[in-house]
């Protein structure tokens, strides 16, 4: 059995390629090739050995989204196809804080939407404010923006990422 | 934690006796130190991070006690406050309990949202947290508004085991996380009860 893909945490891409065979396992990491180990799931987890070093992590699966807890720490790792991949890398890719809109940084309920479409709003200036768990987030404008569209009500539950305001794209050069 | 008295079993007591009698003396002894284990964003200026928890396991070392409201399987939604449980950790004195509260992060599970545990370890590790030049300013002065911790050198093995875990769980045949003769997260944890652990 094998298993090839790329681990993304971050900006930090990871191409792993592995192969299990009679509980010892090879492959590459990054192109470099790897010494081989052991490897079986435990509780929940999988435990590596090699030699007389152990490491167990915890690792748990929600969709692309794959977590580590190793040695104290949590790995957030996605799970990067190579066709999205590869349209990542064709130049659509909004960078962060770059995106033509704002979105809401947690799930919860939207408290207030402080602009309208067409409003100019300078960098920093409160756009909406996002409330979960009695505690409230101001969405601000990531740079001036003018508002083309707002997709959120004071009252409404919204889901993280979900966008609240769309700005107007900037003239491209 | 430092005066040795078990609450719960103490009311109980009391209700049964009706009379206060042979209860230690609860003269405090040592330091305890409690660590609010709360689901929220460090690297998102501690935003409320919501979903379902997908693992959770707490440390079963001396010393230390958990008081929790949650198992691996629950889901932590928006309309209830963000704390998780509390992590309360007992020394002779406060070095010794600001380590095991170290320790017992470390060994700390909490994967599905995103917590404080990194945050609160970085803390309790931080040099003028051990030795107590703390001031109301303390988190400000020393810790970023959005903490997010660097680059680790296990990175890569985390990759890997995050790859080993996806080829077994293939190899498993079933559904992820329920494959035959597998322990899941969700069958696998020990048990465990609020207000349990070991105390002194």
């Amino acid at each position: 059995v094998n298993f090839t893909g790329l681990l993304r945490e971050g900006d930090r891409d990871h191409a792993v390629s592995l192969t299990l065979r009679d509980g010892e396992l090879r492959g590459t990491h990054d192109g470099h090739a790897l010494a081989p180990m052991r490897a079986e799931r435990r509780d929940g987890g999988v435990l590596l050995g090699r030699g007389r070093e152990f490491a167990r992590a915890v690792v748990a699966r929600d969709g692309e989204r794959i977590l580590v807890h190793l040695h104290g720490r949590v790995h957030e790792f996605a799970l990067v196809d190579a066709t999205r991949r590869a349209r990542d890398a064709g130049g659509r890719r909004h960078h962060a804080g770059d995106e033509p809109w704002a979105a809401s940084p947690m799930t919860g309920v939207v408290s207030s939407v402080a602009v309208a479409p067409g409003d100019a709003v300078a960098a920093g200036g409160t756009l909406a404010v996002v409330e979960a768990m009695k505690m409230q987030f101001v969405v601000r404008a990531p740079r001036e923006v003018v508002v083309k569209a707002v997709r959120a009500a004071a009252g409404e539950p919204v889901e993280i990422g979900a966008v609240l305001v769309e700005f107007e794209e900037p003239e491209r050069p | 934690m430092v005066s040795g008295v078990d609450l719960v079993a103490a009311q109980i007591r009391l209700a049964l006796a009706g009379a206060w009698t042979g209860f230690p003396d609860p003269a405090p002894r040592g330091w305890a130190l409690e660590c609010r284990v709360c689901a929220e964003d460090p690297g998102l200026g501690f935003a409320p991070s919501t979903g379902r928890i997908l693992a959770l396991e707490v440390p079963r070392e001396p010393w230390v006690r958990w008081d929790g409201g949650y198992d691996a399987g629950n889901e932590v939604t928006p309309h209830y406050d963000s704390l998780l449980g509390k992590l309360v950790c007992w020394g002779e004195d406060r070095a010794a309990a600001t380590e095991r509260a170290a320790r017992a992060l470390a060994h700390l599970v909490v994967l599905g949202p995103r917590t404080n545990v990194e945050f609160l370890r970085a803390v309790v590790e931080h040099p003028r947290f051990r030795e107590g030049r703390l001031s109301t300013a303390f988190l400000e002065e020393e810790f970023a508004s959005s903490w997010r911790r660097g680059a680790t050198c296990d990175d890569a093995t985390a990759a890997l085991a995050a790859g080993a875990w996806l080829l077994l769980e293939g190899a498993g045949g079933g559904p992820r996380g329920s494959a035959a003769g597998a322990p899941s997260p969700w069958t696998s944890l020990p048990g465990w009860r609020a207000g349990g652990g070991h105390g002194p």
